[in-house]
């Protein structure tokens, strides 16, 4: 039980920017379900509003499965998947981030050789292992579909049709579903404190 | 020719309201389709319900409904198994199935027939079912027929995903507390 105290703790640490009071700021990293997000319109190309505008925003948390992916060809610089988390289904845009991948391949070149001199091996390592996790947080060609993921964006209104566009992401794995618990714990508290104040 | 089998299948289907088909996976109870006998009103389309991977004494795979005590009033409440699920594999998807074990199933709503032969154990929508046995019947009986359907046919589930899980009781409570919330505040639009 104190494991998911702790990451309630946690996400309202992360989310704690929404739970700021002042009316007219704008709010980043939100909990939405996909059916507000559905609704949302946008003020400027970065402020969006929700709820009837009754809630500003940058940025949204969405915790949904994948239930589709299209590889991306060479000019285009997006995955596309489309997402899901039972209130409705949204089209979902990851960038490739080749030139980063790129740079992370140099990078770990550069390690690769150091290593051989010999001198500094612990450091080395450790630095390799930071390059992999890196290189694995930052490819997306590993999310497949019936993956749950945590998306960290914003909302993509492109001709009328609204979409998400994820700025980072993981993947939500393991039986326990210990994080999937505590975010809709954290969309529940979310909702609830928005459905009050909005029927004042 | 074609123009012509529209115009007959509108007219069949004339005065009988199916619901719209639904692209999202809405989360939905085991016993909410089992227990559902109009089948007009049986959920159409795609849906996740939670609930325990049982091996049917016919030997297919069931999903059993579990017992929700503690988040549910008692009147509510059935014991754990009571109903259950037939769940149909995708020809497509390589499903792991894993019996005995609390899981999130993700799939499609369909109806079968358990009174056909063993060999001939096919599932289609509820919307093809329905069709199916309106063909060329009259007005007057229709009722009746749709009535009687739930004789013939059972709801079940034509998987996409299966997810094995620890707590179910404690996500099925989440995703309900969070339908509430959504359809309470529709109703206030």
């Amino acid at each position: 039980m104190s494991g998911s105290d702790c990451l309630d703790v946690q996400f309202s640490a992360k989310c704690s920017l929404k739970t700021s009071d002042s009316d007219n700021k704008h709010l980043e990293c939100v909990p939405l379900l996909l059916m507000d997000v559905k609704h949302c319109s946008a003020s400027s190309p970065t402020l969006f509003e929700a709820f009837d505008a009754k809630v500003f925003f940058r940025t949204i948390m969405v915790h949904a499965r994948i239930v589709g992916k299209m590889v991306p060809t060479k000019n285009n610089g997006h995955y596309k998947f489309e997402i899901d988390d039972n209130t409705s289904i949204l089209p979902l845009f990851i960038p490739k981030k080749e030139a980063d991948i790129l740079e992370l391949q140099r990078l770990r070149n550069e390690v690769f050789i150091r290593k051989s001199i010999k001198e500094n091996t612990d450091i080395l390592t450790a630095l390799e292992k930071l390059l992999n996790k890196t290189r694995k947080q930052l490819d997306p060609s590993r999310i497949a579909v019936g993956n749950k993921v945590f998306v960290f964006g914003r909302p993509n209104l492109f001709r009328g049709q609204v979409g998400v566009f994820g700025f980072s992401w993981d993947i939500d794995t393991g039986c326990d579903r210990t994080m999937e618990l505590a975010f809709k714990d954290e969309i529940i508290d979310w909702y609830m404190k928005i459905y009050k104040t909005s029927k004042r | 020719m074609t123009e012509m089998k529209e115009n007959d299948l509108n007219e069949n289907m004339e005065g009988i309201d199916l619901l719209e088909y639904c692209f999202y996976h809405k989360f939905l109870l085991v016993e909410e389709l089992v227990l559902q006998k109009n089948f007009l009103k049986l959920h159409h389309g795609r849906c996740t319900v939670i609930g325990k991977l049982i091996q049917h004494q016919n030997g297919y795979p069931v999903l059993e409904n579990i017992n929700q005590s503690s988040i549910l009033p008692r009147a509510c409440n059935l014991p754990e198994g009571t109903v259950n699920l037939r769940l149909f594999k995708f020809v497509t998807a390589d499903v792991e199935l894993k019996f005995g074990q609390y899981c999130e199933v993700c799939g499609e709503v369909v109806l079968w027939n358990p009174n056909s032969p063993r060999d001939n154990w096919l599932s289609m929508t509820p919307r093809s079912a329905v069709e199916l046995e309106l063909k060329n019947c009259d007005k007057a009986v229709r009722k009746q027929k749709i009535e009687k359907l739930c004789d013939t046919y059972l709801p079940a589930v034509n998987i996409f995903r299966v997810d094995y899980i620890d707590c179910a009781v404690e996500l099925i409570q989440r995703h309900l507390k969070i339908r509430l919330l959504t359809s309470n505040h529709k109703r206030s639009n």
